[in-house]
């Protein structure tokens, strides 16, 4: 029923101008964003040091993951795979304590019966720490806790006739590893608690209050209420937690390329995937450095990511919804075929 | 209406686009400004001072040119392969420090530097970047870690005899300078102006205290070579109860050691070594367990500096440092380790150790870095490069004039052994103001490096003092030390297609 001024009227679009406006911004992204992620791809099909910028095909992959006939290779390999090992171990050391003491306290700041005072003072304050630099958390955790005799931790157990500990360690076997894994474990949970909580806060608040309610009135306990009802409820946003926190934590870089206190290299046990490629791609002269070993790391972290990912999202999918959908199709599907078999003239 | 608000939107999106790329562009333009402001503060200042000293410096260079040298005496001229129409020497750095003092006293006038502002480690990435950017650069400083590189690749480095300048004209530099400065083919592509000989500066106080030493020649006796030393190290250990080591790190230990190697790391593409560095590891395990090492210290760590304190939680830790020459100068690591804090350029009284130091020469003839000027094959001001080259490393007028003013041990053996006759200099970091230039003389005339030096070496000392380090404090044998060195040396190594056994 429109009429023709109206018609007129749909006919300009301002479309056009919706796309001028958000082009800058994707050729921004273009440039610094897509086009470096492709040549990563790119780089971890050419070769190293001389050699780099020519073809030289899945060679980079098979040597980090499976090493060579050299020693050089077999190196590089194992270097790798203590990487690997060593983001995991850090990542599920600040993950699990950071999990716990966020649900925790997000329990306990939405509860309606604890009137906790000073909710929001806490809130801000334990959120602060993100939003410092992890340069400014390293070296404040350099001053207090590291190798320096000058670090608060020594400098007590030296004026107290104490030898000095060696926090950061020096070799990946020896029993001092503990300490400096153990240091970025506890400022990694120290930086992300507070977003991790914000997080689940919201989550809990957005559970139907009468839901509680219910449960307070036929006499369930706060421990009750947690397990049938916040925790199963809440499930979308720990998902969602998990697979954000690790994405991150499998990129880990910051803190443990930070955390040490002599001037030369990278922690050995602090050593992550993120930092392997950094010290691939980034040290040494042109005949030393490795492209392509830092874009096949880069490719490996990528897919180990989307397969974790996957297994987490699925691990964590509503069953019962699945099944349904996968009914709700099987049944159009039969459907079609019968419309389809009708118009063939067919009888079913 | 509307349309004067879409060309403004435009307008702005078109501004933020471009904003977003001017990174991308050639950052000469950019920089030229500021370049030329400071550059004109530069030029202004150095011609004062050139204007000043300038007629010193005639009656000086003529007095001297008649005894000097044929071989040295004129100025390199150009063979002609290089282009010479550029209008400024422009030399590309990583610390003005020295270039500052150079500009002051070389004769090239229209000389310009970029420093791209970063550590030694780093500087050859920022190279290679300013390189490829095609701004313009005609000469270059290198640090030794890594000046082999540069000298090995033709893209990035011409023969100094595009300069006119030969090995004839290094006669009286130190002999590892130019086995740096020559690469694999045989050709001389770098010539440094500094000798980085090192030296062991010792507390002389300790040293009265614990050793009945008090001269530096009683002490080089009593370090004279590694045994002695490391007798010396029990005696000192003995003597202060087990708080005094003799060496302050680990990879101080290696720099003065590792110069005694008789093979190259890296020989027709393959990873070789000889019992030099099994005897290191050894040596530097039996003393460090004994205590003889300062334990847990690491190089260019606060701790590094606070072990030669006499006073604080770590005092006296140390008996002396291995120093190279560098180190030695009025802000340099000696004087980190007598208090000087760079931030606020004061001593700190606290330290107790300001003027305690003495230097000799040590166990072996060594040394530790040093910086080597290569020249860019892009380089279009052949004449004022060769005119710089010839003042910073053969001329003995500036040559000298230079180390003079900034106490900093030049390439060549004439001027310092009449530096030291003329006995001119002293250092006021040091017991009675002793004169460093003797014993960084004698070390730097021991060093032998011919055929000894790679490109690889800054790389194998990293891997070789992780290892060490981690077999000292961690345990383990000598032969999984050994493995884990070799380990580490061929993963850094294995894109350069260097093959370890």
């Amino acid at each position: 029923m429109a009429s023709t001024a109206q018609s007129s009227i749909k006919s300009v679009s301002y479309a056009k101008y919706g796309y001028i406006f958000i082009a800058p911004f994707f050729l921004v992204y273009c440039f610094f964003q897509v086009w470096p992620l492709i040549n990563t791809f790119i780089l971890s099909f050419q070769g190293n040091g001389i050699e780099t910028g020519e073809w030289v095909g899945l060679s980079n992959y098979s040597t980090i993951l499976f090493g060579g006939d050299s020693r050089g290779a077999e190196a590089v390999s194992s270097d790798f795979w203590h990487s690997l090992l060593n983001t995991v171990i850090l990542w599920v050391g600040n993950f699990i304590p950071q999990i716990t003491l966020s649900l925790l306290l997000a329990v306990w700041f939405t509860d309606s019966k604890l009137h906790i005072p000073g909710k929001g003072f806490f809130k801000v304050v334990m959120y602060l720490p993100n939003i410092i630099t992890a340069v400014s958390v390293s070296s404040l955790f350099l001053c207090l806790i590291s190798n320096q005799s000058t670090s608060a931790i020594n400098g007590i157990l030296l004026n107290s006739g104490r030898d000095a500990i060696q926090f950061e360690g020096t070799s990946i076997f020896s029993g001092d590893a503990g300490w400096s894994r153990g240091i970025v474990m506890f400022i990694q949970t120290w930086m992300w608690f507070g977003n991790t909580m914000l997080m689940m806060m919201s989550g809990i608040m957005g559970i139907n209050p009468s839901l509680f309610e219910a449960a307070s009135i036929d006499g369930a306990s706060s421990g009750q209420t947690l397990r049938r009802i916040t925790l199963p409820l809440l499930r979308p946003m720990v998902v969602y937690t998990l697979i954000t926190s690790m994405i991150g934590g499998l990129q880990m870089f910051d803190i443990p390329y930070l955390y040490h206190s002599s001037a030369s290299t990278i922690n050995e046990h602090l050593m992550t995937v993120a930092c392997f490629i950094y010290d691939k791609f980034h040290t040494g002269n042109e005949n030393t450095v490795s492209y392509g070993y830092a874009g096949a790391a880069s490719i490996m972290l990528f897919i180990i990511t989307i397969i974790l990912g996957t297994i987490v999202f699925r691990m964590n999918r509503d069953e019962d919804e699945h099944r349904k959908k996968k009914e709700r199709k099987a049944l159009i599907k039969e459907n079609k075929a019968k419309i389809r078999l009708e118009k063939q003239g067919g009888v079913f | 209406m509307n349309k004067l608000k879409r060309t403004l939107a435009l307008m702005a999106a078109l501004a933020m686009t471009a904003t977003a790329f001017v990174g991308c562009g050639d950052d000469e333009e950019s920089s030229s400004e500021a370049e030329e402001s400071s550059e004109a503060e530069e030029s202004s200042e150095a011609e004062e001072s050139t204007d000043a000293e300038e007629s010193t410096d005639a009656e000086e260079s003529s007095e001297e040119d008649a005894d000097a040298d044929m071989d040295t005496a004129s100025v390199p001229t150009p063979d002609g392969t290089l282009a010479d129409d550029g209008d400024q020497l422009t030399i590309l750095c990583w610390t003005d420090t020295d270039l500052n003092e150079m500009l002051d006293v070389t004769s090239v006038e229209n000389a310009v530097y970029q420093n791209v502002g970063s550590s030694g480690d780093e500087a050859n990435e920022q190279y290679v970047q300013y390189f490829s950017s095609g701004s313009d650069v005609d000469l270059y400083f290198c640090d030794a870690d890594w000046t082999m590189a540069y000298v090995n690749n033709d893209d990035y480095s011409a023969p100094l005899s595009a300069l006119g300048i030969d090995e004839s004209y290094y006669s009286d530099a130190y002999s590892y300078t130019v086995a740096v400065g020559t690469s694999d083919d045989g050709v001389l592509k770098a010539a440094s102006y500094q000798a980085a000989g090192g030296v062991y500066a010792y507390r002389a106080d300790l040293a009265e205290e614990y050793l009945g030493v008090t001269s530096p020649d009683e002490m080089q006796e009593k370090v004279s070579d590694w045994d002695t030393f490391w007798a010396t190290a029990a005696e000192v250990y003995e003597a202060s109860d087990g708080v005094t080591a003799m060496a302050d790190t680990i990879a101080g230990v290696w720099r003065a050691y590792g110069c005694n190697r008789t093979t190259p790391w890296v020989t027709d593409g393959t990873f070789t070594y000889d019992e030099t560095l099994t005897d290191f590891i050894d040596m530097v395990y039996e003393n460090y367990s004994a205590g003889y090492i300062a334990n847990g210290i690491e190089q260019w760590s606060n701790d590094w500096y606070a072990i030669g304190f006499s006073t604080g939680t770590l005092a006296n830790k140390t008996m002396g440092y291995f120093f190279p020459s560098w180190s030695l100068t009025s802000t340099g690591q000696l004087a980190a380790a007598e208090g000087y804090d760079s931030e606020s350029d004061t001593f700190d009284e606290g330290a107790g150790t300001y003027g305690q130091y003495a230097v000799t020469e040590g166990p072996s003839g060594w040394y530790w870095g040093g910086t080597w000027i290569c020249v860019s094959p892009l380089c279009d001001n052949a004449t004022a490069a060769a005119q710089f080259m010839y003042d910073m490393t053969i001329d003995p007028d500036t040559m000298k004039e230079y180390a003079v003013n900034h106490s900093d041990f030049v390439n060549n053996q004439t001027v310092m052994a009449e530096i030291i006759a003329d006995g001119t200099n002293s250092n006021n970091l040091l017991v009675d103001s002793q004169d460093q230039f003797v014993a960084l003389s004698d070390s730097a005339a021991a060093i032998d490096l011919d055929g000894i030096a790679t490109e690889y070496d800054g790389t194998v000392t990293t891997a070789l003092v992780d290892a060490v380090t981690a077999y000292c404090t961690s345990g383990g044998t000598a032969e999984e030390c050994l493995e884990t060195f070799l380990d580490n040396a061929a993963s850094e190594l294995e894109s350069a297609g260097i093959v370890v056994e």
